[in-house]
Formats: structure tokens, sequence, C-alpha cells
């Protein structure tokens, strides 16, 4: 029934915290990186379920629907099937301007195509349904559904859209989905799907909850929304430092980061003036689809005093981060718009 | 009587009624007639003990002590006096004195095991109490209870579960036992607890300290039924029984926790009065903070919209620093059409809070009441709808959705179609509109995801349906998600067959099922939000199709109802709707059957099954 139409969710929150008490577990602090790749047990953990790592003995992988060859797989043919590996930034679909919940892995796997391919994949299939094996109640109180999202075929065939075993070089984490998750690059996380153990090629929409109930952009109209399914992630910027409150001295640098999702960053600009003046910063190393870039940038400040710095990045395809939230969006998701940091000049 | 017997026959509320009376060994005359004055001594000094002269007791006992220095029993009294006087730290001295002169003394290692409870010395004492279990334990299995609370305070529940039950049936009209042992089966989620829980309300005389005990268990395990009945009766003890029986933070805990209660059940009345009832005396801000929004919005509930506003905004001055409170009286304000004053409370909920989610959605209510023709159609409690809907779903029939339960399929694609003949909201007519609601999967909204409204419906008779779904519950905003203008085809033939077709989109036939006077068959009491009554049909015909020509779903042969409406604001301001408590409970929950009962509403057998 409809988008979740759920302001006044904070006791349901409350809630929620309380009886799942891992389902938001660490945050990036990409402030405190060392490098471009996040370390595995500090990357973030976003969930709707209790995380469900199943022995690898126990563990299959169906593939129904429009094939020809439909199937299962362990976990060792899975392993025989061709390696690939593929250095992606996995944005939860809700982090916040600034926030934690996104990092950069270097996933190996096998590329989804391979498996379709497998299974011989049918001509009528629109969508490639991935199924995790989490699942409960969508509200605390009503049936019991899986995790799945759906992605169109096109998507899921892409070479660089694998089934991941391994993060970072490690075989996938409990919290990270093992034995096996999606990784579908370029995508927010909701699509990366993890305890995979089912896969459902469809010839039609899916329309289960996680993928008209949640995950969709809706922006208010007067009668009615605008609606559309969320999926690749916007151009966005973040300041790593100086953080929230620092207190600096003289000539000095800001620092960042920056993704655009299937695309790639072609700059990033950072003002300390309101924005009546906006300085380019400097990326290291090219940009690339699915991996974000850092960034710095000289700061001289020209007094004493307290600043207001913000960042905004653009990409390849001509999109820049907006100001502001756009104020008729009801949904939680794309949260792009500049990122600002207060700081003190000594 | 020997010592020995004296200590033996004690049990734990020292009773000199349980002495048993032995033959002893043959004694030198010399030797019993000592032993006969020190008994009298323990004697003397035990019931002036039992008669609260603790300081006669005392010098008896010391006295005592002094004619046999290895007394146990001595120690033993001495120990009972001085943990009553509450020199507890001396109590275990004397009581362990008394141990260790005769460590099969019963009543001395539970009344240390119950010291070193109260004292938190969690492993030692249970190691008295299981030390008493292993000497017999009393005939009151006290070892066991304490054993059992000892293990219950570890969070050892399943250890805990045989003592606490052995306790229990030792003494079944103990409450303190009982709660002990509903505590342990809470723990352990033992479907026992509720049964517990009845043979606990039938002990007389009450005891509302412990009633009050168990309800707010009930309530920090989620069972909201059975905290309810709990603190009810603690209430309804408050209020017959005499002034100051329960300190009024217990007083106001109960009330509050009732209100809050019976707004989670939609019983908004109900909470009001639960508040009117909470002591002003006893209050934080915090407390304060939360009576006031229950109030607010229990208020609002029930269409008191304005005075609903009045103690949100009295709730946001005395803490602002709540977003949820804010946002709260962002949408009264709203509610109360006043939508300069909602936009005021979100610019300032945006500077603090700009990144809460729920902060974002309700600015986007406020900003969206700028739009368009909305302005032009205010909130309104005048509003009417009458004419008739039709409803397939894929269902058995009876729907159980409609007796408050969860549905036959783990989805719910239904569809309803409605005629108004006559209607209006506020200003805006709605009389012969048409208009159709789909649904494709199981939310918690209550909005349906499709609208489907003539091409003819102008934005000002949309803005106003949607504020009439409002009205339905005012607590929670609604948004149509997808509106879609189309024509609609609406046929009633005869009387009995129901067409409603939208081209390419929709195909649905109904049949009434009626007797031979043309009386309807399957008449029934439902949850609706059109009308308190429908009648199951013959579903002939439900498909829908997608956007692109795609069959969606062909639901023929399952379920479809109709209903006649006659509905207007005041029905719901009056909470005569079943739908205002709908909880999916699996079955009418007491205020539908009351409702039911009250309204004289027709039950077909199986919804009559399914109102308990």
């Amino acid at each position: 029934m409809g988008v979740a139409v759920a302001p006044f969710a904070f006791s349901a929150r409350l809630a929620n915290a309380a009886q799942l008490p891992d389902l938001h577990g660490a945050d990036t602090d990409s402030a405190a990186l060392d490098s471009l790749i996040t370390p595995t047990d500090r990357f973030f953990i976003r969930n709707h379920f209790f995380p469900r790592g199943l022995p690898l003995d126990q563990w299959t992988l169906t593939l129904t629907g429009c094939l020809r060859a439909p199937r299962a797989f362990t976990y060792p043919e899975i392993l025989r099937l061709p390696r690939r590996q593929v250095t992606v930034t996995v944005e939860c679909a809700g982090n916040g301007v600034g926030g934690g919940a996104v990092g950069t892995a270097t996933w190996t796997g096998i590329s989804l195509r391979d498996l379709l391919r497998t299974a011989q994949l049918d001509a009528s299939a629109r969508f490639i349904r991935l199924i995790g094996a989490d699942s409960g109640s969508a509200d605390l109180s009503g049936p019991k559904i899986s995790y799945a999202r759906s992605v169109p075929v096109d998507k899921a065939l892409e070479s660089n859209t694998l089934l991941a075993y391994e993060m970072n070089g490690a075989p996938l984490s409990a919290h990270h989905g093992n034995p096996l998750r999606a990784i579908v690059p370029g995508w927010y996380g909701m699509d990366s799907v993890k305890w995979l153990t089912a896969i459902e090629a469809l010839d039609h929409e899916d329309f289960s909850h996680f993928m008209t109930e949640r995950y969709v952009a809706s922006r208010l109209l007067a009668i009615g929304t605008e609606r559309r399914p969320l999926s690749g992630i916007q151009v966005k910027s973040q300041i790593t430092r100086p953080r929230e409150g620092d207190r600096v001295r003289g000539q000095t640098a800001i620092h960042g980061l920056a993704w655009a999702g299937e695309s790639r960053v072609v700059s990033v600009e950072v003002t300390w003036d309101g924005g009546k003046r906006w300085e380019p910063a400097v990326l290291h190393g090219p940009s690339q689809p699915y991996a974000w870039v850092s960034w710095d940038c000289p700061w001289t400040p020209p007094a004493p005093g307290h600043y207001t710095i913000s960042a905004r990045a653009s990409d390849a395809r001509g999109r820049t981060q907006p100001a502001l939230k756009d104020e008729f969006r009801f949904d939680e998701y794309e949260n792009n718009w500049y990122h600002a940091v207060h700081c003190e000049v000594l | 009587m020997t010592e020995q017997s004296f200590i033996r026959g004690r049990g734990s509320a020292l009773s000199l009624g349980l002495l048993v009376f032995l033959l002893l060994i043959p004694v030198s005359a010399r030797r019993a007639k000592a032993a006969q004055a020190l008994d009298d001594l323990l004697r003397q000094a035990e019931s002036d003990f039992r008669t609260g002269h603790l300081d006669d007791a005392l010098q008896k006992a010391k006295a005592a002590l002094v004619r046999n220095p290895a007394s146990p029993s001595a120690y033993y009294l001495i120990g009972a006096i001085q943990e009553r006087k509450g020199a507890r730290e001396d109590a275990k001295i004397s009581l362990l004195q008394a141990i260790r002169l005769d460590g099969s003394l019963l009543p001395a290692r539970i009344l240390l095991g119950r010291i070193l409870l109260a004292g938190e010395k969690l492993d030692e004492a249970e190691a008295q109490f299981s030390a008493a279990l292993k000497n017999g334990d009393d005939g009151s299995r006290n070892a066991q209870y304490g054993l059992g609370l000892v293990l219950l305070e570890q969070s050892r529940s399943k250890e805990a579960l045989p003592h606490l039950a052995a306790a229990w049936e030792a003494q079944p009209k103990d409450l303190p036992r009982l709660y002990a042992l509903i505590s342990a089966e809470l723990d352990e989620g033992l479907a026992t607890a509720s049964e517990h829980r009845r043979l606990f309300d039938a002990v007389t005389p009450a005891r509302p300290e412990i009633s009050y005990k168990l309800g707010m268990l009930f309530l920090q395990h989620h069972m909201a039924h059975e905290a309810e009945i709990e603190l009810g009766g603690v209430a309804h003890l408050i209020e017959t029984g005499p002034p100051g029986a329960l300190p009024q933070d217990v007083v106001a805990t109960t009330f509050l926790s009732l209100a809050r209660l019976h707004f989670q059940g939609h019983r908004y009345r109900q909470a009001l009065d639960d508040l009117s009832k909470v002591p002003s005396a006893v209050s934080s801000e915090r407390s304060d903070g939360e009576r006031l929004v229950l109030a607010g919005r229990s208020l609002i509930a029930i269409g008191e919209t304005s005075r609903g506003l009045e103690k949100l905004k009295e709730a946001a001055s005395k803490d602002g620093s709540d977003a949820a409170v804010q946002v709260h009286l962002a949408w009264a304000e709203l509610l109360a059409n006043r939508p300069e004053e909602a936009r005021a409370v979100v610019q300032k909920l945006q500077a603090q809070w700009p990144q809460e989610a729920e902060v974002g959605r309700m600015s986007a209510l406020v900003a969206r009441e700028f739009l368009g023709d909305r302005t032009k159609v205010p909130w309104s409690t005048d509003w009417h709808l009458s004419g008739a809907g039709a409803v397939c779903c894929p269902c058995k029939t009876p729907c159980p959705c409609r007796s408050n339960g969860m549905p036959t399929e783990p989805h719910c694609e239904a569809t309803g179609a409605y005629r108004i003949t006559h209607g209006h909201y506020g200003n805006v007519p709605l009389d012969n509109s048409v208009f159709v609601t789909m649904d494709a999967n199981m939310g918690t909204s209550k909005a349906p995801l499709v609208l489907f409204a003539g091409p003819e419906a102008t934005e000002a008779q949309l803005i106003a349906l949607e504020r009439i779904y409002q009205a339905f519950n005012p607590l929670q905003p609604v948004i149509f998600p997808t509106v879609v203008r189309t024509p609609i085809s609406f046929v009633v033939r005869s009387a009995r067959e129901y067409e409603i077709n939208i081209p390419g989109r929709l195909e649905m036939r109904l049949k009434r099922q009626m007797d031979g006077s043309s009386r309807p068959l399957l008449l029934t009491a439902a949850v609706d939000p059109f009308a308190n009554v429908l009648e199951y049909a013959r579903n002939i015909t439900y498909r829908a199709w997608g956007q692109t020509g795609n069959l969606l779903w062909d639901f023929s042969g399952r379920q479809a109802n109709v209903r006649f409406i006659d509905l207007d604001a005041s029905d719901y301001r009056q909470s005569s709707m079943l739908y205002q408590f709908l909880d999916g409970a699996g079955s009418f929950n007491e205020p539908q059957t009351e409702l039911i009962r009250k309204l004289n509403l027709p039950l077909l057998p199986a919804s009559a099954a399914a109102a308990r």
C-alpha cells in the first residue's frame, strides 16, 4: 500500500533500535582513512534484518525464473567460475551529507553475467531479482518477508556487476554478506544484496515491498507524487579535514573525497565565504567510475574567525551537487547537497 | 525442648508453632535443667521478637548466649533481631557464627541468603540458599524461593524456573512468589506466563504494589494486553481504595502507562481520561512533556484539533530539544489551517536537525500545502459521503483483514471502486464522482498506492478526497503516491451486479448475494474506512493491467464485497468506526467488539467467531 508514509516514526525507530541492535553497525570514518580502500573492520554496516551468515556446506544459490537451464550452485561451484575483481564505492541510499554510510572496497567474485549465462537467461527476462537469506517483518508486526531487490537485466549483465565472495582480499564476513553478496557498482547499496541465496529472472516489474515501499525517490506534488525507483549513486563530495568544530592555524589544506556512481568525478570546488568564490580542488589520481577519489584544496584563511567550508563535486555526466535539499522530497534518500564543515581559524 | 528442636522447628518465619517435640536421650537432671533454662530464655526472646520488643528480645538472646556460648540458635536469634533493627552487617556476622556452629541450621542460612540477596551479594547468597536446599529446605520452600530469586537476578531465568515453580507450589497464594515465577517465564518467552497472570489476578486480597510491578514487567516484555489488564486493575484499586495506598509516583506512572497503552490502541478518549488522573504534584520535565504530547495527539485524533494544538505548543515550549515534539507541532499547525505557523516550526527544525528524515518529510508536507489548489481546500470537519463501493482482493471469503486479521495471502492486491452520489468536503462538492484505489503490496500506510480518478475530477476534488482519507486517522499524514486521471466506468445493474472498468487497466465484475426477498445473504460488521458493514459478493472478474498493457494479476473468483456508504466527519470524531481501532490483532479487538455490540452490527458466523 503506497510509499512508506510514516512521519512520526521516531518512536518506531527507537523500537527498531531496541529490537534489532545489530542492524546499524559501524559507520566509516572517512577522515580516519589512510588509503582509498576502507578496511573491512571499519566499513559501514546497514541491514534491514538480522545478518544471516550460513555454513558453507548448507549454502546453495538457486537460479529460477526466465531461464532455460534453471539450477542451483554450491559454494565450490561458484568458486570454479571465472574470478573477477573490481574496486567499488558502496553508499547507503540513506547516507546523510557528510555521513559515514559509505566506503570503498576491493570486491572479488564472479560476474553475475557469467552465472546467468550458465543458466541460459531467456530473452523474456526484464529484471533480475536478488534474494537474501535475511528476512523479517518490514514494520515489526506485518508478515515475514525476505530482503530482495530487482535490477534491470541490462545492469545485471554488465561485466562489473559481481557476486562477491571476498572483500579486500578476505572471505566476506557475516556482517558483509557471507558467503556471497551482490555488488552492483555505481548503484546505491540497497541493490548489493547480502547473504544471497536465490536469484530469480523476472519477465515483469517487481512490486515487492523493497521495490515499491522503500528506495523510491518521492517528490510531493499538490496532489500525488513524482516517483522513481532509486538506482545510480548521485555525484557527491565530503570534506574529511578539517572536521566539524576543528580549530586550525594559518595556512592549511582542505581534504576530502568525491564519488559519482557510474560516472566519474571531473571537478571538486570549495568555498569558505558562503559561495561568493569557489576554489578548484586538486583530484588525486584519475577519477574512475564506481570508486571515490580523494581531493584537497590549499587554504590560506584571510583572517582568524569562524568559517563554514563547503564543497561541491561535478561529474562527467554534467551533474553537480545541489546546494540544498529539494524541499518537496518526501523520501530520505540521495542526500547529496553540499557538505559544510564549521571550523575556527586561530 | 532442646536447642536443636527449637531451631529446626522455627522455619523462616521464626514460628514457634512449628516446634517439634522430640524425646531426648537420657541426660543428667542438672544438664536437663540447664537446657530447659536456655530454652526458656530463647522462647521468651523469640516471643519478644515476634511482638516487636526487639531490645528485650536481644537482651534475652544475649543472656542465652552467656548460658551457652556455643548456642547456634542464640546466634541465629540475635542475627534475626539485628536484621530487623536494620543492622545487616552485624546480622551477617551473627548468622555466620550460627552456621559455623551448626551448618545444617536452615533458618540461619535462609535469612543470611536473604540479607546477601538484598545486598546484591548474589554469589554468596546463592551459596547459602544452595546449602539450605541441600539440607532439605523448609516446608515453605524458602531456600528454593531464595535461590530462584538469585538466579533471576543473575539473568539465569531458565535455571531459576524450577525453583520458583516449586516455591510457588508450596505457597500458591503468595503473590511475590507468583510474580517472580511469571518474571522468569517472561524472560524465557513461555506462554505459561499468561496463564499464571490469570491466577495472579484471582488471588485475594489483591496487592496493588505487586500488580503494578507485574504490569510494568509486561510492558517491558511488550505484552500490551497483559500490561493493560494489570495496570487497569491497579488503577481501579487506586480509585476505589483508601487514598495514599500507593506512592504518588506509582500512581502517576500507572496512569501515564495506561494512557500510552490506550493511545497505542487508538483509544484516545480513554488515554485522555488516564492523563487527567496523573497527579499533577508528581511531575518531571520529561513526564510533563510526554503527558502533553499524548494529550495533544489524542485530542487531534478525536478531531479536537485546536485543543490538541495548544497542548503540543505547550509541550514544545517546555522542551525544545525534542525533534519529535516539534514535528508533531508542525503537523498540528497544518491540521489547524495554520500553514504559515507550520512553516515557521519546520524552519526551526531544519536549522537544528537538517538531516533528520522525519524533519525532511514534515518539511515537504508543509511546503506542499502552498502548492496548487491546496490553500483553496482548507482542512475541514464538515464533510460527507454517500454512495457505494465495491472491493476485490486475492483473499479467501470472508476476508480476514475485515475482522482485524492478516490477509490470506502474503500480498494484498486490493482494488476498491467507489461511486459517490452525494458528497462534499468543506466547500468542495463531490457529488456524482467516481474513484478507484489500487494497492499492490502490504504496506503500513493507509493510503492507496494508486488513485484513479475521472478526467473531469478537479485538483480541488482530489485534494478534498485526500483530506477525507486523512480524517480516517488525523495522526498519520496521508499522501496518494500515484494519481492517474482516466475514464472510469462504474455500472450497477438491477442493484445486484457491479461492473467497473478502466480501459486497459482494470476489469471488475461482482454480484451481490441475496435471498428471494432481495435481502443480502452475507452482511457483516467489517473493518473498512467507508462503512462499518459490508456484504460479501461473488467475484466474477478481477483483473488488472500495468501501464504497458502487461497483466498484473487475475484474481477472478477470489474475495469481493460491497458496502453502502453514508459517512461523515462525525462518525470518525465520535470514534464510531471499526476501522479506527484496526491493529491486526487477528480478530476483532475489545473496542471493536464493544462497537459492534453498541451499534448492533450484524455478524456472519465466521466473523462472530472472530469477535472475541
